[in-house]
């Protein structure tokens, strides 16, 4: 028997998704790493998906996994790119994305308590009501509360409040026995569900710490010759920030290639061709505070306020930048800032080796550490690409040369695990799982050890032994296997316009237009969302086989163009639905019934209705 | 007591390019989520016929501007506006709310709505300027205005008799005029000149139907027609009697145009008319400065019915250019007046039109002194015309009207005349007037705002005004 009947048996009312082309969602992630790559290397397409209600679900998911001694693949918006939720060896994924709702926001005490899928985005509009907002939060604010606890953690304001552990109250964890346990930052175990993705157990729900809603925003924009007198001012800064009692919210630092993509997507010359110094403050006190001090430092350059604050609110649409691609490829590391500059300069020579661009975004952390991203373009389609993949685990170990630490491991970085946790936490981490995993049911095949098929010979290249002497070889060679790649294969040159063809390659599969989607809301299905409209629209496009009933999901929509609106590549999508609608009719015909009782079924519900009200 | 008279309407539309007050524009921004269908009770929102996942564009025409579903949509994609076109049609005196109001009643015959109430402003030129006293209303009325209550607006026309006498015996000596009824106060008026045959065929059969009067020049009146006689008023010189006796003897009621050479012909062509059958007369007195010495005079020569005729926007007609006028609620106070002096206003029937756009200056020109009015103009309004004032008096009526059938065209003036008549029944209720006869010149029960301006604030400041000066 199969094993989602297996399970339908015991499931109750759990949702499941077992139809083939259903579960394609579920086996990637935000990650442009070509599906064949993953299927060759693991099994990617999971048994069968379930969707979840409660904590009592989600224990009997894990009870029956324990029987059955199969994967779970806890998933939230699938929003992270190191192959974190795709699972290697089949299984069940648990998709916690539809598991949302706010609980209980507690107004005097500042907290809010929600349940694991729910969006940032969410809290933060539902706060704001409340006078409350949230404190750190991740530049994609679509994602979910659960997932950035299981992979993150550094994002905007944490310089000003810290990691997010920093302000989780308590959170409920059902451990892989199907034990719920609550635990607080207090607990020697919290450390264990805290940027361990998914594989020590599932966060069903959190209670969070939330601060005032701030005076205003008060952004400023530096321009520095380059990287290094940027990251020098900052320096300088930090340094004297607790003595004059200076508080900026965010410092961040975007080089020279970054502001000049912004210029061109917006198709103007904003920006100055110089590295940049961004910082953010929450108060007029802060603001003149720092101008004094900026006073003080004397011949600084700084941008019209209205500049700083576009920049400013840009800050959510990271991947904008992927309209210029289509593919865009990151390397995130946690560097010192003192060898900031240092590593910049060697990795865009890396870059240009190869015949890429490097460009830089930087989150200073706290007063020694910043968050840094080396990105470059390039495109997927190209046979290029197979060369430009490497080339972020090469920027990686470069980081790491220079002292860094890798910022997620997942799939792609699994390798990098030694230069994450010192051999003593390495161990405590194993010995833990050991206990409350015995049967290694949960996420496994990641940084605990990659296993792949074919006797495993393949995953060999993830241990941390083999790919890191590879890598050191690459990066060694790269001025002659880059250029000679990049001679035999071009340079990978920035694109101007898109024609459907290409949105659907800068689709950044960010999830963004998940959160917001009222159609994904009420029938909590990916493939009426844009993302999944979008893999239709690939899959059409090249020709695949595609079924009636798969193909009726673009139907299932209602115009409201919420998806285009928070859309990070900014994607004209509404033509693109006209398109497929009309491709798609000319092929089945439209499903009129099918249509009049989704919208039913829409009108009738009460969470559509909230959703209307809450951004309103 | 007599069966009550009650007009009948019937929702009818008229699919011709109409104007609306106001547009509803739907922004980019509309999420689709449907929200306005749920608000609005006039079912202006819809989604679309062809997609109904997509709103339809907003409804305009069945807008009663009670704004909610700008308020309730969640989005703020909602904006409505003036419509450009509405602000142009009207002038000084048709504004553009007179056409809104007066289409809306042709569609339905009820008595429209603002949805957002009446904001004022509270006063203003002529039949403006003038309040009905409704001080009767001290609750609402049992079953409504067509309920149990009786009120009739019937009217009387022809001549009626001062006093009767009466000989040694006891017998009546006087003889008793004959008089017509109408059970409303308002007939129509002569149709314009280049009417297509089913509008004028329809107005025919409206008066009939409505049991009141058309006015026709004898020119109009083809067989056809004529089988309408009893609800036609021919209209014809002195000279045309001799040869349209045949129509005369049909006919309840003639009129003739006056002119100078007429007051001395009166008595003879009355007996001619009189020869031929029963037919009342009318004389119509065009409103010059002159008009209440002409009226008084033909009064007292025995004239039975007399119709005083201001201009299409109820103005007198100025001998001369630049000359000030008079407008048709002093003209008619003025011609009531004069009559009332000259002790001979019972005896006389007084017709007042021009300027009798909106259903309320019905009772107010019987307040002000008539008997009963006339009205052309928003029997082409209830078809879609617009009136430009400027720079001259242009009637545009809708394209494709030629084609509407006689049924809808007369349909919608029934409409419209029984919107009329509601608001007739409603006003005299909430006066406390159960017959419409007794409005005429019951200037008791109407407020001049002139009046008590000066009343009140004349001592005020009129005086120190006028020591500045």
């Amino acid at each position: 028997m199969k094993l989602a009947d297996k399970f339908r048996k015991i499931a109750g009312d759990i949702k499941i998704i077992d139809k083939v082309e259903e579960k394609e969602m579920y086996s990637q992630d935000i990650g442009d790493v070509p599906a064949i790559m993953t299927k060759t290397f693991f099994e990617i397409q999971p048994d069968f998906v379930v969707q979840p209600k409660n904590a009592e679900e989600i224990k009997k998911v894990l009870v029956f996994a324990n029987d059955n001694k199969i994967p779970v693949i806890p998933r939230g918006a699938a929003s992270w790119g190191f192959g974190g939720v795709i699972p290697t060896r089949a299984g069940i994924v648990v998709d916690l994305s539809p598991f949302r709702k706010i609980l209980y926001l507690n107004v005097p005490q500042k907290t809010v308590t929600v349940e694991a899928g729910a969006r940032w985005s969410d809290i933060d509009i539902l706060a704001k009501k409340e006078g409350l907002c949230l404190m750190t939060y991740p530049s994609s604010k679509f994602s979910t509360v659960a997932g950035w606890i299981a992979t993150g953690g550094y994002g905007i304001n944490s310089f000003r409040y810290g990691h997010l552990s920093q302000q989780i109250v308590s959170m409920t964890v059902i451990m892989p026995s199907g034990e719920t346990k609550k635990i607080t930052p207090n607990d020697p175990e919290f450390k264990y569900f805290v940027s361990t993705e998914g594989e020590l157990g599932i966060i069903a729900e959190v209670n969070l710490k939330l601060r005032d809603v701030p005076q205003g925003s008060y952004p400023h924009l530096f321009y520095f010759p380059d990287e290094k007198a940027g990251f020098s001012f900052i320096e300088k800064f930090v340094k004297i920030k607790d003595v004059q009692n200076i508080n900026a919210n965010v410092i961040r630092l975007l080089d020279a290639n970054h502001l000049t993509d912004v210029n061109q997507l917006m198709h103007s010359s904003v920006f100055k061709k110089s590295a940049g110094v961004l910082l953010e403050f929450g108060s007029i006190e802060e603001d003149q505070k720092f101008m004094k001090y900026i006073e003080q430092s004397g011949n600084m350059e700084e941008a019209p306020r209205y500049v700083a604050s576009y920049l400013w609110n840009e800050r959510l649409f990271g991947m904008k930048t992927k309209r210029l691609g289509p593919t865009i490829l990151a390397s995130e590391s946690i560097i010192p800032i003192t060898k900031a500059a240092a590593f910049i300069a060697k990795a865009k020579k890396l870059g240009a080796d190869f015949g890429v661009e490097i460009f830089i975004d930087s989150y200073i952390i706290d007063e020694k550490i910043a968050l840094i991203m080396t990105n470059f373009l390039c495109d997927s389609r190209k046979k290029k690409y197979i060369i430009s993949m490497p080339l972020v685990s090469m920027l990686t170990t470069t980081a790491i040369d220079f002292g860094a630490e890798p910022y997620g491991l997942g799939i792609w970085n699994a390798a990098f695990i030694n230069h994450l946790y010192n051999n003593e936490k390495k161990h405590d981490l194993v010995a833990y799982k050991a206990k409350v995993d015995p049967n290694n049911i949960m996420n496994p095949g990641k940084f605990f050890g990659i296993q792949s098929k074919f006797m495993n010979i393949p995953a060999l290249v993830f241990r941390p032994a083999i790919f890191g002497i590879s890598m050191k070889m690459m990066i060694l060679l790269s001025p002659v296997i880059g250029k000679v790649a990049t001679l035999l294969l071009g340079k990978d040159e920035k694109i101007d316009s898109l024609d459907f063809e290409l949105t659907t390659h800068a689709c950044a599969k960010c999830g963004n237009c998940i959160a917001v989607c009222p159609a994904y809301l009420v029938t909590k299905n990916e493939e009426v969302t844009a993302k999944g409209k979008i893999a239709l629209a690939k899959k059409l496009i090249e020709g695949r086989p595609v079924t009636k009933e798969e193909a009726e999901n673009v139907f299932m929509c209602m115009h409201c163009k919420g998806c285009e609106e928070i859309c990070q590549t900014n994607l004209e999508l509404m033509t693109l639905w006209d398109a497929l609608e009309k491709r798609v009719e000319s092929k089945f015909g439209r499903p009129e019934d099918k249509i009049s009782a989704f919208l039913k079924k829409v009108d009738d519900s009460k969470d559509y209705w909230e959703m209307v009200e809450r951004n309103n | 007591m007599p069966k009550k008279y009650h007009i009948h309407p019937k929702l009818m539309p008229l699919n011709l390019n109409s104007l609306f007050k106001f547009k509803i524009e739907r922004g980019e921004n509309c999420i689709n989520c449907g929200k306005c269908t749920k608000v609005c009770i006039y079912e202006a929102h819809k989604r679309g016929k062809d997609d109904p996942r997509k709103m339809a564009d907003p409804n305009t025409m069945v807008c009663r501007n009670c704004f909610r579903c700008i308020q309730e949509c969640p989005r703020g994609a909602l904006e409505k506006s003036l419509d450009k076109d509405f602000l142009n049609i009207g002038g000084s005196y048709w504004k553009s709310d007179i056409f809104i109001t007066l289409w809306k009643q042709a569609e339905d015959g009820k008595v429209p709505v603002t949805g957002a109430g009446y904001r004022g402003p509270f006063t203003g030129d002529g039949f403006d300027s003038m309040w009905t006293d409704m001080s009767e209303i001290v609750r609402p009325t049992r079953d409504g205005i067509h309920g149990r209550e009786y009120i009739s607006t019937s009217v009387e026309l022809g001549r009626k008799l001062n006093h009767l006498t009466f000989g040694d015996k006891g017998q009546l000596l006087s003889q008793i005029h004959p008089t017509v009824d109408v059970p409303i106060p308002i007939i129509f008026d002569i149709p314009l000149d280049n009417l297509s045959p089913n509008v004028k065929m329809a107005q025919v059969k409206a008066a009939a139907e409505l049991n009141t009067f058309i006015v026709l020049p004898v020119k109009e009146i083809t067989p056809k027609i004529g089988k309408y006689i009893n609800n036609i008023i021919v209209l014809l010189t002195p000279e045309e009697i001799d040869k349209h006796q045949g129509l005369i003897k049909n006919a309840r009621i003639v009129a003739l145009e006056y002119t100078g050479k007429l007051e001395k012909q009166l008595p003879a062509l009355k007996d001619k008319i009189k020869k031929a059958g029963n037919a009342l007369t009318i004389i119509r007195v065009p409103v010059t400065k002159s008009v209440e010495g002409i009226v008084s005079r033909l009064a007292q020569g025995g004239a039975e019915i007399i119709h005083i005729v201001a201009d299409y926007h109820g103005r007198e007609i100025p001998e001369s250019a630049g000359e000030s006028y008079r407008i048709i609620k002093d003209i008619i106070r003025a011609v009531h007046l004069k009559l009332v002096d000259d002790r001979i206003r019972d005896e006389v029937t007084i017709i007042a039109s021009g300027g009798i756009a909106m259903a309320e200056h019905v009772p107010k020109a019987m307040l002000c002194g008539a008997d009963l009015t006339a009205i052309d103009l928003p029997l082409l309004i209830a078809l879609g015309a617009r009136i430009y004032e400027e720079p001259e008096k242009i009637i545009v009526l809708p394209d494709g009207l030629e084609k509407i059938t006689v049924k809808t065209v007369k349909q919608r003036m029934i409409n419209l005349m029984s919107a009329w008549h509601s608001q007739l029944l409603e006003v005299m209720g909430a006066m406390g007037i159960r017959e419409a006869r007794r409005l005429r010149g019951e200037t008791g029960r109407a407020i001049f705002f002139e009046e008590i301006d000066n009343e009140t604030f004349g001592k005020l400041f009129k005086k120190r005004e006028t020591k500045n000066v």
